[in-house]
C-alpha cells in the first residue's frame, strides 16, 4: 500500500535485466502483487537503491506494455552504478509515477514525429510503444533517431522490428558511421530534409534527447511549420523528491518534477534556463 | 483578535510556567556575542533584545538534517517513514521570521504537503516578539511591520507592561497561564505610536516597491548585476542556509554500521552550491555563480510572487550579515529598479 508519507518507497522486484550497450541496461520492474504502476508515458519513477540512495529515472515502457514496468538506466552515478550490479530478484525501492507526460489524449487523431537523441529514446520509448498499441488512433508516425555511434543504440532489436514495420516511418543517423554502418551518417537535423510533406497544423513532434539537441531540433520543427505548442520536449533534470519540494529540478519558475518533464515549447521558450 | 497586557514583570514567570508545561520551549538565548535559538531550561536564558539569531527558528519546524525515512537492506528491504514531533513552543519569534514560517507553511501544506514539516508545525505554538532594526533590517521595504497573522500570540513590550495579542486557540490556552487584563485604547494607541517610530528607523531601504519587482525584473536577465554578483561570490551557501524562508533540501542514505539497516536523511541544501543545478548527463544548469545569484533572486522576488503572490524575502538581514563578501538584496534590488541594463544601452 503507497503510504501517506510521500517519500516512503514501494518496495519492488527486479524481473528481469536487459543489456542494451556497455553503459545501458533495462530492467523490468515488478511491484508488490503484481500491481500496476499506474503511470502514463513520458512520467518518471524515484528509484531507491536501498544504502545508496535514491535517483528520478525516467519510465521507458507504455502502461500499454503489461503489469510490470521498465526502466533504462545509464551508469553515471552512485546509485545508477550499483544498480547495474543487480540481478532479477534484487529489491528496489520505487516512489511515483510523478510528473507530467506526454499527452496521449490530446495526440490522439493527430500525426506523430518522435525525435529521440542517445537516450532520449528511453523515455520516449513508452509513448512510440502506446502509439504502436492503439495505431489506428493516431495519423502518420515518425521517429526520427541519432546516437552516437552505432553501438550506442538502444533497443536494437526492436529498432529492426522498426525498419521493417509499415506502420512507422523510421529515420535513423549516427553522429560518427564505423565501416558497417549502412545507414546516414551526420547528427539527428540532418534528417529533417527525409521528412516528407506533413500537415503541419496536425502534427506533434515529441523531443527528448541531450540538452545540446533541443535548440536545433525544435529549429527543425518550426521549419517544417509545427506550432510551437505541438512541440513537446521532456526534459532532463536532477528531480530530488519529485513532490515540487527540494528545488534541484527548477527552471525559473517551474519544477520540472511536477510541471514537466514534458513542456510544451510555448511554455519553455521564454524561460531562459530551460534549454 | 483578543488584546490583552500583562506586567512586565510576569514574563520570566510566564516563560517558567511554559517550561514546566511543554516538552520543548525553545528561545533566543545568548552564544558568545551572538544569539541563537536554543532550549529553554530555565526562564532566564531567554534574551528578548535581541537583533537577529544566527538561524532562524525555522530549524524547528524543517530541522538542518531528519530522519525521514528507517530501512532494512536486502535480501528483505522494508521502508518505514519516520514523522517526528513534539509539542513545542518557539517563544520571542521577530515579525520577519514569523513571516517566514507563514511563507514556509503555505509551501509545505500546498501542492503534495509534507508530512514531516506539517505534523510539527500543528504541534508548534508560536509567540511573537515585537523588535527594533539594526542597519541590515530591511523589513519596512517587503512587508508590513505590523504582525497580524502567522503567531499563536504576539508580544508587544510598552514599558512597564507588555501588550499580548492573542489570535488563536493555542494562543488563549498559552495565555490563560498568567494573569492578564484586557488592554485599554491607551495601550493600543501606545502600539501604534511604537511602530511609526520604528519606521523612522531603518537605514537599508528599497528604493522602489518590492511588488513592483516582478514586473521591473522583465528584461533584466542579462543585467549587469549579476555578473557582478557573480564576480564576488563565493558560492559558500551561507545566504541560504541562515535564510529563513530558504526550504531547499537534499535527500541522502545513511548505513549504519551493522550494514544491515539505515536512515534516509533530508538534510538543508542551497541554490547558490556549485553542483545544485548538476544533472546525471554532466550539464550544470547554473554554472556560473553569477546565474546562481540570479535565481536566488527571482525565488525571493519573483518565482514564488508569481505563483504565490507573497514576496519570499522578509528583509531579516541575515544573509546581508553573514556574506563573507557583503553580498545584499537591498543593492541588488536598487540596481534593478535602476534598470541599469538600460542605461547601458
Amino acid at each position: 500500500m503507497q503510504s501517506l508519507n510521500l517519500y516512503e518507497p514501494m518496495i519492488a522486484t527486479i524481473k528481469s535485466v536487459k543489456e542494451l550497450t556497455p553503459t545501458e541496461k533495462m530492467f523490468e520492474v515488478e511491484l508488490p502483487d503484481g500491481k500496476r504502476l499506474g503511470h502514463g508515458p513520458g512520467q518518471f519513477v524515484e528509484m531507491t537503491v536501498f544504502g545508496v540512495g535514491e535517483a528520478p529515472i525516467s519510465i521507458c515502457s507504455s502502461p500499454t506494455d503489461g503489469n510490470n514496468f521498465h526502466l533504462t538506466i545509464r551508469k553515471v552515478g552512485d546509485v545508477t552504478g550499483v544498480v547495474h550490479t543487480m540481478k532479477p530478484g534484487d529489491k528496489l525501492g520505487i516512489r511515483g509515477p510523478f510528473g507530467y507526460g506526454f499527452p496521449v489524449d490530446q495526440l490522439k487523431g493527430h500525426d506523430i514525429i518522435i525525435v529521440a537523441g542517445g537516450i532520449g529514446l528511453a523515455p520516449l520509448r513508452s509513448v512510440i510503444n502506446y502509439i504502436f498499441h492503439n495505431r489506428s488512433d493516431f495519423g502518420q508516425f515518425t521517429i526520427i533517431h541519432g546516437a552516437k555511434t552505432p553501438s550506442d543504440m538502444l533497443f536494437k532489436d526492436e529498432l529492426e522490428g522498426w525498419r521493417k514495420n509499415p506502420n512507422v516511418v523510421y529515420l535513423e543517423t549516427v553522429d560518427r558511421p564505423t565501416p558497417e554502418w549502412k545507414g546516414n551518417g551526420g547528427v539527428i537535423t540532418t534528417l529533417f530534409k527525409k521528412v516528407g510533406k506533413i500537415n503541419p497544423d496536425n502534427t506533434y513532434a515529441l523531443v527528448c534527447g541531450p540538452p545540446v539537441m533541443y535548440k536545433y531540433v525544435i529549429l527543425e520543427c518550426g521549419v517544417l511549420g509545427i506550432p510551437d505548442s505541438h512541440i513537446l520536449a521532456s526534459l532532463e533534470r536532477r528531480m530530488k523528491c519529485g513532490l515540487g519540494k527540494c528545488g534541484h529540478c527548477q527552471i525559473n519558475g517551474l519544477y520540472c518534477c511536477q510541471h514537466g518533464p514534458v513542456f510544451t515549447y510555448t511554455q519553455i521558450k521564454h524561460l531562459e534556463e530551460a534549454l | 483578535m483578543e488584546q490583552r497586557v500583562m506586567e512586565k514583570k510576569d514574563v520570566k514567570s510566564f516563560i517558567a510556567e511554559l517550561i514546566k508545561l511543554y516538552p520543548a520551549v525553545y528561545g533566543p538565548v545568548a552564544k558568545g556575542k551572538s544569539v541563537v535559538f536554543d532550549r529553554l531550561k530555565d526562564a532566564g536564558e531567554a534574551k528578548f533584545s535581541y537583533t537577529r539569531s544566527i538561524l532562524p527558528p525555522k530549524k524547528y519546524l524543517m530541522p538542518q538534517q531528519e530522519c525521514i525515512m528507517k530501512f532494512d537492506m536486502p535480501p528483505n528491504p522494508k521502508a518505514e517513514s519516520v514523522v517526528e514531533f513534539e509539542d513545542q513552543v518557539i517563544v520571542g519569534v521577530h515579525p520577519c521570521d514569523i513571516r517566514a514560517i507563514k511563507l514556509l507553511d503555505m509551501i509545505m501544506n500546498g501542492g503534495n504537503p509534507d508530512d514531516n514539516y506539517n505534523k510539527r508545525r500543528g504541534h508548534t505554538v508560536i509567540i511573537g516578539i515585537d523588535c527594533v532594526p539594526d542597519q541590515y533590517c530591511y523589513c519596512s521595504s517587503v512587508m508590513d511591520l505590523r504582525c497580524t497573522d502567522g503567531f499563536d500570540i504576539f508580544l508587544t513590550d510598552l514599558g512597564d507592561q507588555v501588550l499580548v495579542d492573542v489570535l488563536t486557540e493555542k494562543g488563549k490556552e498559552v495565555i490563560s497561564k498568567i494573569e492578564t487584563k484586557p488592554a485599554s485604547s491607551t495601550h493600543l494607541k501606545k502600539q501604534d505610536e511604537l511602530l511609526e517610530a520604528k519606521k523612522k528607523l531603518f537605514t537599508a531601504k528599497f528604493t522602489g516597491p518590492a511588488q513592483l519587482l516582478p514586473l521591473e525584473l522583465e528584461g533584466q536577465w542579462e543585467a549587469p548585476v549579476w555578473e557582478d554578483m557573480g564576480k564576488k561570490c563565493l558560492s559558500c551557501g551561507q545566504c541560504v542556509l541562515v535564510c529563513p524562508t530558504c526550504y531547499c533540501f537534499d535527500v541522502t542514505d545513511e548505513l549504519a554500521l551493522s550494514m544491515k539497516k539505515g536512515d534516509r536523511v533530508r538534510k538543508w541544501d542551497g541554490c547558490q552550491l556549485a553542483g545544485f543545478a548538476y544533472v546525471g548527463s554532466g550539464e550544470n544548469f547554473r554554472e556560473e555563480p553569477g546565474a546562481r545569484v540570479r535565481h536566488r533572486y527571482h525565488r525571493k522576488f519573483k518565482y514564488h510572487v508569481d505563483s504565490h503572490s507573497m514576496t519570499f524575502c522578509t528583509g531579516c538581514g541575515r544573509c546581508w550579515v553573514h556574506c563573507p563578501v557583503e553580498i545584499n538584496l537591498v543593492e541588488i534590488s536598487n540596481r534593478i529598479f535602476k534598470r541599469e541594463a538600460e542605461c547601458k544601452a
